[in-house]
């Protein structure tokens, strides 16, 4: 007959065994799953490289990092890494300024993105895409991005990129001579970037909705504005864009005084 | 686990960075927590339960010695749980998602192991820190206060480099800053907001000791009590224990993105640099 205390164990030692196993399998799971492939290892650590050189500003370095990691992953077209690389490629063409480049690196993540689970946000992607745009010259297709981005950022209440969508969005409603517009877009961003608390952002956005209030003749308006960011540029301690609002407010007040 | 592959990931249908009131994050910490239940702790049941488990049996056969053998997988899979969960929750922070095979997915033996490293050296600067303490009391006669006073010099020395290393995890799993940068980073986001980054600590000190000593203890007697049986109690510990491991994470992650937004370090460069290479 077998005992009561054998019997315990026995389980004990089938039971630790399993767990053993359990948790050896984790952890091989995890290394397997990540970094066995040699391919995708070796993707990865170009993709960090290239990372540190365009953090360095060695972007033609980067660049070639970035193709090395695509390179080894052209046969993985569903690959997170490979929308990532697109993603680093297109951020050091915009360094580099080739617009069109990064562009199409741009789509060609935002389409990866759509197929693989839980690429990068697609606001994100469309953010930058329309930044790509704008500077490649196609304010149009920019403004399309955007409006795409602000939407999907708007449905998350404070989202954290939507200030700078916004900004963005004025920014092209600026060049397209819809002031009103543009207007709208960059007090929206006020709104967001203070909660952020980005204070040169906000100064610049700051500058540019004065701009436009004095250009349609909100003397007062862009006078406030002008004011706030000089208040901001002088805690920030750039006196170049001090002095650049100081011009501009002595330039409105004898506007003000001859009217 | 199999539940939450099943599961759409929860999305955030806000984001998490901009409270400034340490009971706000609080709150923020029980609202994600709850909302994010099942990817996180899947996350932790995933690199815990198999280790605590294993250490239950082995202690229950009367086997102490070799019971802390498990210590050190105990350990790593701490520094996996926490990199792996701080990772996630930043990026609830941001207004995304949690998901436990995308965490899997993001997992990198390197990263942890860049963890590990920095708290290492962290240990170890903890070691010096003591040692010197200690050293200055003994030479000049500061420490004949007896054990009580050895005690408070203890605990003022180890209170001062955990909070100055508070966000060790944050800044490596966020940042991706590791080793000593990493510490210097940690030490830099509490030292420019100090008196905030000691309540933070109190805080987090009291949510650990909360969620990681009492909860799980209480748990384990009063199933000893009502079962009469140890190993279940320890089982039921270890889960709860798993269970709550990632409220403290989660403090620890919004109070990081709250003292960095107070501080101005918070651009929309930034965040859009995290969020667009939360993958990589």
């Amino acid at each position: 007959m077998v005992e009561l205390g054998e019997v315990k164990t026995i389980v004990v030692h089938v039971v630790s065994t399993l767990l053993a196993t359990a948790t050896i399998s984790v952890f091989t799971w995890v290394v397997l799953q990540t970094r066995f492939n040699k391919n995708f290892r070796q993707a990865g650590q170009h993709l960090r490289i290239a990372e540190a050189l365009q953090k360095e500003h060695q972007y033609a370095q980067a660049k070639e990092e970035c193709f090395k990691t695509i390179s080894l992953l052209n046969d993985e077209k569903r690959s997170v890494l490979l929308c990532q690389a697109h993603l680093r490629f297109g951020d050091i063409s915009m360094s580099l300024k080739e617009w069109d480049e990064a562009v199409r690196h741009f789509i060609i993540c935002k389409e990866i993105a759509k197929n693989v689970r839980h690429g990068t946000s697609e606001d994100v992607i469309l953010l930058k895409l329309g930044r790509a745009y704008y500077a490649a010259g196609k304010p149009e297709d920019a403004l399309r991005c955007l409006d795409d981005a602000r939407r999907i950022e708007e449905a998350i209440s404070n989202h954290p990129l939507l200030g700078e969508t916004y900004r963005r969005l004025g920014e092209i409603e600026t060049s397209l001579q819809h002031s009103e517009i543009a207007i709208g877009h960059y007090s929206r961003a006020v709104n967001c970037l203070e909660k952020i608390g980005d204070r040169w952002t906000l100064a610049a956005t700051r500058v540019c909705l004065g701009v436009l209030n004095s250009k349609l003749s909100h003397n007062d308006q862009a006078l406030n504005q002008f004011s706030t960011a000089r208040e901001m540029y002088n805690e920030l301690g750039h006196f170049p864009s001090v002095a650049m609002c100081d011009d501009r407010i002595a330039r409105l007040k004898e506007a003000r005084t001859s009217a | 686990m199999l539940v939450s592959a099943n599961l759409p990931a929860p999305v955030a249908s806000r984001s998490y960075i901009f409270e400034a009131r340490l009971l706000n994050l609080l709150r923020d910490t029980i609202i994600i927590a709850a909302k994010f239940f099942v990817p996180l702790w899947s996350i932790a049941a995933t690199f815990m339960l198999p280790v605590y488990f294993l250490q239950d049996l082995i202690s229950w056969q009367g086997s102490e010695v070799i019971s802390w053998l498990v210590s050190p997988f105990i350990w790593v899979g701490n520094y996996f749980t926490s990199f792996v969960i701080a990772g996630e929750v930043s990026n609830v922070c941001l207004g995304g998602t949690a998901s436990f095979w995308k965490a899997m997915y993001k997992t990198s033996i390197k990263g942890v192991g860049r963890l590990l490293g920095t708290d290492m050296l962290f240990f170890l600067g903890l070691a010096s820190v003591m040692i010197i303490g200690y050293g200055i009391s003994a030479v000049f006669s500061l420490g004949n206060v007896g054990i009580v006073g050895d005690f408070a010099v203890g605990a003022i020395l180890l209170c001062l480099t955990g909070w100055l290393f508070l966000f060790t995890t944050q800044v490596v799993a966020i940042e991706r800053i590791y080793w000593f940068s990493a510490l210097k980073r940690s030490a830099s986001i509490a030292w420019k907001s100090k008196r905030r980054s000691a309540a933070i600590f109190v805080l987090f000190l009291l949510c650990w000791l909360v969620t990681f000593i009492a909860i799980p203890s209480l748990i384990s007697k009063l199933v000893a009590y009502v079962t009469g049986t140890d190993i279940l109690a320890d089982m039921i510990s270890s889960i709860a224990t798993a269970t709550f491991l990632p409220v403290p994470i989660i403090f620890l992650t919004l109070a990081y993105y709250s003292l960095r937004r107070l501080s101005g370090e918070l651009s929309v460069d930034v965040l859009a640099d995290i969020k667009a290479y939360e993958m990589s």
